[in-house]
C-alpha cells in the first residue's frame, strides 16, 4: 500500500506533460513563470490536523483510555517556498496547537517537499508531491488528584501521578497532494489545501529528556495529515 | 385534419416570426475544474441557472439588454448588450476565483469562436424566456 503510493506519486510527476491539461477559460491576462510565497493558518487555529499511528504506544495508552487505534492531533502550519514554473519547493513546519489537560500529545514536524502541477485551470492548481521530514512526537502523561493537598513547600519533594515528556524523534518520508489558488497578480493571496502521508524511515526509540528510559517500545510513525493555509506569494516573469 | 394542419402552420409561422423579431443570446461557459453554477438573469428576470459546460439560448426583444450573473458566496456581475433584431448574440462566461470573491467574467465573442468553444457543451433546456 504505502509503495503503491509512493509509486504512484514519482509516476504522476514524472508524467505530468502528458496529463496535465487546460480548461476552456485559462487564458490569464498575465502567466507568471516564478514566485515565491508564505502560507501560514488562516484564522488562528490549527489547520493542521493530523491522523498518527504509533502502535507501542498506543498499546499502551489504551488502557488508560488516553488513545484509541490513531491519535488526532492539531497543530499550527507554517510554510515558506519557491515556484518556478509548475515545480514547487516548499520548507514546511508544523507546531503544536492547543494542549488538553490530562493527556499531551504533539507533532512538530519540519519537511522539505517538492510538488508538481499536475492539472491547472484558471483558478487552480492540482499538484503532487513528496519529500522527506523531520518529527518529533511527544507526549506527557498527567493524572489529576483534585482531592489531594500538597503543601507549596513540599512541591518539589513530592510525588505527582504524572510523567515528564518522553517524545519518539526521526525521520520520515511523505507524499502529498495539493489544491491552491492560481496566481493571478504580482502579489496574490489564495488559499491551499494539503493532504498527505507521512511515514517513518525506520522504528524509533521513545525516550524522555528528563532521565534515560529503560526498555521503551520502538515506534514508526504512520501519519496521515491535513492543512490549510492561507498562502501569500510575489511572482514575477 | 385539414383545418388542424392549417392552424399549426399558422402557429409555426407566427412562431417563427416571433422569433426573428427577436433577438438571440447564445451565453456558454466552456468546461470549468470546480466551477459552480451561476444565477443569469435578463433585465431583471431571472432566467436559468447555468453550470460550467453549458450553454442558454435566450431570445429577448432587441435593444440594450442587461445580462446579469450572481454566484453563490460570490458578487454580481452586469454585461449590457446593445441588441439588433434577428440577430445572434454569442457570450463567453467563465467563472473568475480569487481569495476574496467569485464572479462571472462575460464577453461577446465572434461566432466562428463560440462555435469552436461550444462543441462539447450541452444545451441548458430549462431556461425561462424573459417576455
Amino acid at each position: 500500500m504505502k509503495k503503491s503510493l509512493f509509486l504512484i506519486g514519482f509516476l504522476l510527476m514524472l508524467s505530468v506533460e502528458s496529463i496535465a491539461q487546460n480548461d476552456n477559460s485559462t487564458n490569464l491576462d498575465q502567466n507568471f513563470k516564478r514566485g515565491y510565497h508564505l502560507r501560514t493558518t488562516g484564522y488562528l487555529f490549527s489547520t493542521n490536523l493530523s491522523l498518527v499511528w504509533m502502535t507501542n504506544m498506543q498499546q499502551f495508552l489504551k488502557p488508560l483510555k488516553l488513545s484509541g487505534e490513531s491519535q488526532l492531533i492539531g497543530s499550527t502550519p507554517f510554510e515558506a517556498g519557491a515556484r518556478f514554473g509548475d515545480w514547487f519547493f516548499n520548507l514546511n513546519t508544523a507546531f503544536p496547537g492547543i494542549l488538553s489537560d490530562d493527556f499531551k500529545p504533539t507533532m512538530t514536524t519540519a519537511s522539505l517537499l517538492v510538488e508538481r502541477t499536475v492539472f491547472k485551470s484558471r483558478n487552480y492548481r492540482f499538484n503532487v508531491g513528496g519529500g522527506a521530514s523531520l518529527y518529533e512526537y511527544s507526549l506527557s502523561i498527567v493524572q489529576n488528584e483534585p482531592d489531594r493537598k500538597v503543601a507549596f513547600q513540599d512541591l518539589l519533594n513530592t510525588t505527582f501521578k504524572s510523567t515528564p515528556y518522553i517524545y519518539n524523534r526521526g525521520g520520515a518520508i511523505e507524499v502529498s497532494m495539493s489544491l491552491s489558488n492560481r496566481e493571478k497578480k504580482s502579489v496574490s493571496i489564495g488559499n491551499c489545501f494539503r493532504l498527505g502521508y507521512r511515514h517513518g524511515l525506520q522504528g524509533y526509540r521513545w525516550k524522555s529528556k528528563s532521565f534515560q528510559l529503560l526498555d521503551a517500545p520502538v515506534d514508526n510513525l504512520n501519519m496521515l495529515y491535513f492543512q490549510y493555509m492561507i498562502s501569500i506569494s510575489r511572482n514575477s516573469n | 385534419m385539414y383545418k388542424l394542419s392549417i392552424i399549426a402552420c399558422a402557429f409555426l409561422c407566427f412562431a417563427r416570426s416571433e422569433n426573428t423579431e427577436k433577438a438571440t443570446l447564445v451565453l456558454y461557459r466552456g468546461r470549468e475544474f470546480l466551477g459552480i453554477a451561476s444565477e443569469i438573469r435578463i433585465n431583471g428576470k431571472l432566467v436559468a441557472n447555468m453550470s460550467p459546460n453549458s450553454y442558454l439560448e435566450i431570445y429577448t426583444p432587441p435593444g440594450k439588454v442587461s445580462i446579469e450573473s450572481n454566484m453563490y458566496r460570490g458578487s454580481k456581475r452586469v454585461l449590457v448588450v446593445q441588441t439588433e433584431p434577428a440577430q445572434v448574440y454569442y457570450i463567453q462566461a467563465y467563472e473568475e476565483v480569487d481569495f476574496w470573491d467569485r464572479y462571472l467574467i462575460m464577453q461577446v465573442v465572434d461566432s466562428e469562436t463560440a462555435k469552436k468553444e461550444m462543441k462539447k457543451c450541452r444545451k441548458n433546456e430549462k431556461v425561462k424566456q424573459p417576455d
